[in-house]
């Protein structure tokens, strides 16, 4: 752990007293002979899709005979799928996202994956979180990393910021964690202002003396401070950006709808936000898989198709990419309880008002599944990470991911 | 080189004691003192009489070490307290920082007269009440037997979280939480009261006895079958979710075991499945064909894959993992996992006899340990209201611990929850302040609603009720759309400390306790003493010297603008009362409060 002195307080004056440690950061990250590349200025809202989507069912292969004999109770015929082309077609509940498709403003991404897979739900949403095969082990997430190295002191505490339950590993930092909001109208602590004042003050409070009996407590209270700092540094911004926040576009009634909602009002709020995260889950269909997913689709697709035409408002909201993942695809061949297993390879969508749609990465033969039965991937899922980072965040991936990997051409 | 010695010997030692019983069988002193009497078995499960004699006999391991004896302090009762059960009072200090390790740690592994038992029944509709009935008739039978259904699982969250505050087999409701965190189920899937209540009721049984038995009753489990998918699971067509989680979760570990040792698993386990909410065994469903299950080749079915699992050397050694970590909250070193994995193993995996083994361990007790590992949503509600002595009713606890992300019976996911930092974020170190203040009775609902200071300073905010309540589900809604199976964790962005205040007036909730009476013997003393009383009342650990002095300056500065000179608190009760109430919530809203 290079980072485990510090304690995750980001000071918005820009000055803290383990200052020292980030230049110590700031300097690693350059040792790797990369140079940051110019800031385009997006802002990412990264929508997790939790459980292991079942890309086949999202981005279905019409025109494949295979796929319909893999999937004889879950499968959608290829006359109710929203089709893109010969061969492929959206499923039937996305109607939104087909007309941004029109509009040449949805990338798909497809075969995506990483070498060796694995099915484990938390081992492999650990490898998205932090871009790293060794998962958390490796440390930090990578969003968590990229606030580290690209904004270091300079970050604010909203830089990036989780809305929901569940806070995702990849904004996890010893140094520069994110800020996570459940409701913006309950993120705050009730007292009055004397009250608040003094717990202010705590917020501040550092290690006085040192005392080797209490080294584990001392080292979790320094987070821990950090994190009430930060707490209190967000949570009138906060509030005040998302109660004073009106759009002429009505988002569904589901959680999703009202976190892209608050994602829209902090965006536009001049907060310094650029990372965003937002979750989706119940992806894990072992068993009647059609209802389930359709369901999951229409939340989906309806959230998104108002935060699109939310976005399209502004200059701010133009300049944000929305990147939908999941921790796996699922198992080609369905099972007997009209769902799937777990599998590996599949797609993402990358969407926003300067997106270039279309396709990238290549859909994965259903002739040549690998010896378990599994899509094969055909592209590193880091190759969409990369192309936000040097595209979109005028970040080095070699300074985030410690590697490159070969740009796709949907930004920039 | 220094770490491997001192781990060698103390393999010896322990396995010495396991295999020789001492003569002198020994007899739990802590009983006597808290007044609970000798109960000579513990389980009454189907496994209970097998092993109750070598059970007995592995009970009388070890004794701490001298080391620990010679320090032993109320800093050591508190952590262990913490740790083993929900918190630790005042007087619970005091008691056992006289009576000393051993007798603590007997009393943790006594045994109760009866192993508690929450009394309910088996919801289902009757399907011949349906037949033939009006379509409005069907709704509303169907509608009032979810609803008994789900009052059920109320009122067995209430009963279990009562139990963890009551604090009177603090060990075995602690390990049953463990459990409840490993073999996971959620009533969202389950979707019925019954079969998650009869889960509950194993993992308590079970708690500190023999995994084995544990490990073969989840495996015909029916909560578990249905959140894993086995109902599903046909020779005709096999799911191996169950057989996955089983090895990466619950037995082995991922790296331990092949792809295609899940796919033979599963196969091992098809036919395991429910009927009427009961487990069933569909043999037409079985695939009795031959399988090789990690090298072992046989017609397995789900007790010759336990048997296998079992027989796995990283079976205990994750097992130990995830035990030391759960009661240390940091990840153990190679080699401490490979001594209490020895010891597992040693005990034929007796739960309890590793568990002893831990508390007494002197590791336990590092620095890097005591006072370091975050407090759970459980922890921090019950260990305060434990700390309070007061008793909220089991549902606004329920409704607690779930605004701050956990809601019991219904884990995240098949892992549990993740625990440790994970568990507080900008947003929930906020909300468990307002819970403490909630509990204290210095947030109301007033304060809720009122308008908010802070950002009236920035401008004018109209309508500010209308946002507040904006969005908001009531407690009603919560259930329904949990019932309905909608309910994802995230949902409960819209729970919030309303929600909380609302459920406490319904039910009557009144902050009943007086810390002018707790705190009396101090409050003629000075603001140092005062504070470091109320500190010491409120929080799990001991807190550093920078915090006591910014709460010195604190109760200073308010004493002063309410006219209570230093040492005089004791004359004016009422004033005094709410100046110590506005102090303890600082206190349970500091990162101090936080930890355990």
């Amino acid at each position: 752990m290079q980072f485990n002195n510090m304690d995750g307080r980001i000071d918005r004056r820009g000055f803290l007293a383990g200052a020292g440690a980030f230049a110590g950061l700031a300097s690693t990250s350059l040792a790797g002979g990369s140079v940051a590349p110019k800031d385009p200025g997006f802002n990412l809202v990264m929508l997790q899709l939790s459980g292991g989507n079942d890309g086949l069912s999202m981005v279905v292969p019409h025109a494949d005979d295979i796929y319909h004999s893999l999937r004889p109770k879950t499968r959608h015929e290829a006359s109710t799928v929203l089709r893109l082309d010969d061969y492929r077609g959206l499923h039937p509940g996305l109607r939104s996202l087909r007309s941004i498709w029109d509009d040449g403003k949805l990338a798909i991404v497809e075969g995506l994956g990483y070498a060796n897979p694995l099915r484990s739900h938390f081992k492999s949403m650990d490898v998205w979180h932090t871009g790293h095969l060794d998962g958390r082990n490796s440390g930090p997430g990578w969003i968590g990393r990229l606030s580290a190295s690209k904004w270091g002191l300079n970050a604010v505490p909203e830089l990036a910021i989780h809305l929901g339950a569940n806070t995702p590993y990849s904004v996890d930092s010893p140094t520069h964690p994110a800020i996570s909001v459940e409701s913006p109208t309950g993120y705050r602590w009730f007292a009055d202002s004397a009250g608040v004042d003094a717990y202010a003050a705590a917020a501040e409070l550092e290690t006085a003396t040192d005392e080797p009996h209490h080294r584990g407590r001392n080292r979790a209270l320094a987070q821990i401070r950090g994190l009430l700092h930060n707490a209190q540094e967000s949570s009138v911004s906060i509030r005040a950006t998302s109660m004073r926040y009106t759009t002429s576009v009505a988002y569904p009634r589901t959680k999703l709808g009202a976190s892209l909602r608050d994602a829209a009002a902090i965006l536009q709020g001049g907060l310094g936000t650029r990372i965003i995260s937002v979750e989706l889950a119940g992806f894990d269909t072992h068993a009647d898989q059609r209802g389930r997913h359709a369901n999951l689709m229409e939340t989906l697709d309806e959230a998104l198709g108002a935060f699109l035409r939310d976005l399209e408002r502004s200059e701010v909201g133009r300049r944000t990419v929305v990147m939908a993942f999941s921790e796996f695809g699922r198992r080609a061949h369905e099972n007997g309880s009209r769902g799937t297993d777990h599998g590996k390879a599949g797609p993402a969508l990358v969407l926003g008002p300067l997106v270039k749609g279309g396709l990238y990465g290549r859909h994965p033969s259903l002739s040549e599944l690998d010896s378990q039965g599994d899509l094969a991937y055909t592209t590193d899922f880091r190759s969409v990470y990369g192309t936000i980072l040097e595209r979109g965040l005028g970040a080095s991936q070699e300074s985030v991911l410690g590697a490159s990997y070969p740009l796709l051409r949907f930004l920039g | 080189m220094h770490f491997a010695t001192r781990s060698l010997l103390r393999i010896f030692a322990l396995g010495g004691l396991l295999v020789a019983p001492t003569s002198a069988q020994h007899i739990p002193t802590g009983q006597a003192e808290s007044g609970q009497p000798a109960r000579s078995t513990r389980g009454t499960g189907p496994a209970a009489g097998r092993s109750a004699a070598r059970r007995a006999a592995r009970r009388a391991v070890p004794k701490a070490p001298a080391a620990l004896a010679a320090e032993w302090s109320g800093r050591h009762v508190e952590h262990l307290l913490n740790r083993a059960g929900f918190g630790a009072t005042s007087a619970e200090v005091r008691r056992w920082t006289e009576a000393g390790p051993d007798a603590l740690v007997d009393s943790l592994f006594a045994d109760y007269p009866t192993l508690a038992r929450f009394p309910h029944e088996k919801h289902s509709v009757d399907r011949r009440k349906l037949i033939g009935a009006s379509e409005e008739t069907r709704r509303k039978l169907i509608n009032a037997e979810r609803r008994a259904d789900r009052d059920q699982t109320r009122d067995f969250v209430d009963w279990w979280t009562t139990r963890m505050a009551a604090g009177e087999d603090p060990l075995v409701e602690r390990m049953t939480l463990f459990w409840h965190g490993h073999f996971t189920s959620s009533a969202r899937t389950v979707r019925r009261s019954a079969p998650m209540i009869r889960q509950n009721d194993k993992l308590r049984r079970h708690a500190l006895g023999s995994f084995e038995d544990l490990l073969a009753d989840m495996l015909v489990d029916p909560a578990l079958l249905i959140y894993l998918d086995n109902d599903a699971n046909k020779k005709s067509s096999p799911n191996e979710n169950l057989a996955r989680e089983v090895m990466e979760l619950f037995t082995l570990g991922v790296g331990n075991y092949s792809e295609t040792d899940v796919t033979e698993a599963a196969r091992a386990l098809t036919g395991y499945t429910i009927g009427d909410q009961e487990f069933l065994f569909r043999k037409s469903n079985h695939d009795q064909g031959r399988k090789e299950i990690l090298g072992i080749r046989g017609r397995h079915d789900a007790k010759d894959l336990a048997e296998i699992l079992l027989a796995q050397p990283a079976c205990a050694e994750h097992l130990a993992g995830r035990i030391i970590e759960y009661f240390e909250g940091l990840p153990p070193a190679p080699e401490r996992v490979q001594i209490f994995a020895h010891i597992l193993r040693e005990a034929d995996y007796e739960i309890g006899v590793m568990v002893r083994a831990l508390l007494l361990d002197l590791d336990f007790y590092s620095p890097d340990v005591i006072g370091a590992k975050v407090a759970s949503p459980v922890d921090f509600v019950i260990g305060t209201c434990r700390r309070l002595g007061i008793q909220p009713s089991g549902d606004v606890l329920n409704l607690a611990t779930t605004i701050l992300g956990q809601q019991l019976l219904s884990p995240p996911n098949v892992k549990g929850w993740e625990g440790g930092m994970a568990w507080l974020t900008t947003a929930s170190m906020m909300q468990r302040g307002n819970l403490a203040g909630a509990l204290l009775g210095v947030v109301e609902r007033e304060d809720v609603y009122a308008d908010d200071e802070a950002l009236a300073a920035l401008g004018d905010i109209d309508e500010l009720d209308e946002v507040l309540m904006d969005g908001m589900l009531s407690m009603d809604e919560v259930m329904e759309s949990m019932e309905e199976g909608e309910m994802q964790t995230d949902t409960l962005r819209s729970l919030s400390i309303s929600q909380l205040l609302r459920a406490m007036r319904r039910r009557g909730y009144e902050a009943q306790f007086s810390l002018v009476d707790a705190l009396q013997p101090v409050l003629h003393g000075s603001d140092e003493e005062v504070v470091a009383a109320l500190s010491a009342k409120l929080l799990a650990i001991e807190p550093p010297a920078e915090t006591r002095a910014m709460l010195v300056r604190n109760l200073a500065k308010e004493r002063a603008e309410r006219d209570l000179a230093e040492g005089a608190m004791a004359s004016d009760r009422r004033r005094s009362e709410y100046l110590l109430r506005r102090l303890a919530h600082l206190i349970l809203s500091l990162p101090e409060a936080q930890l355990g």
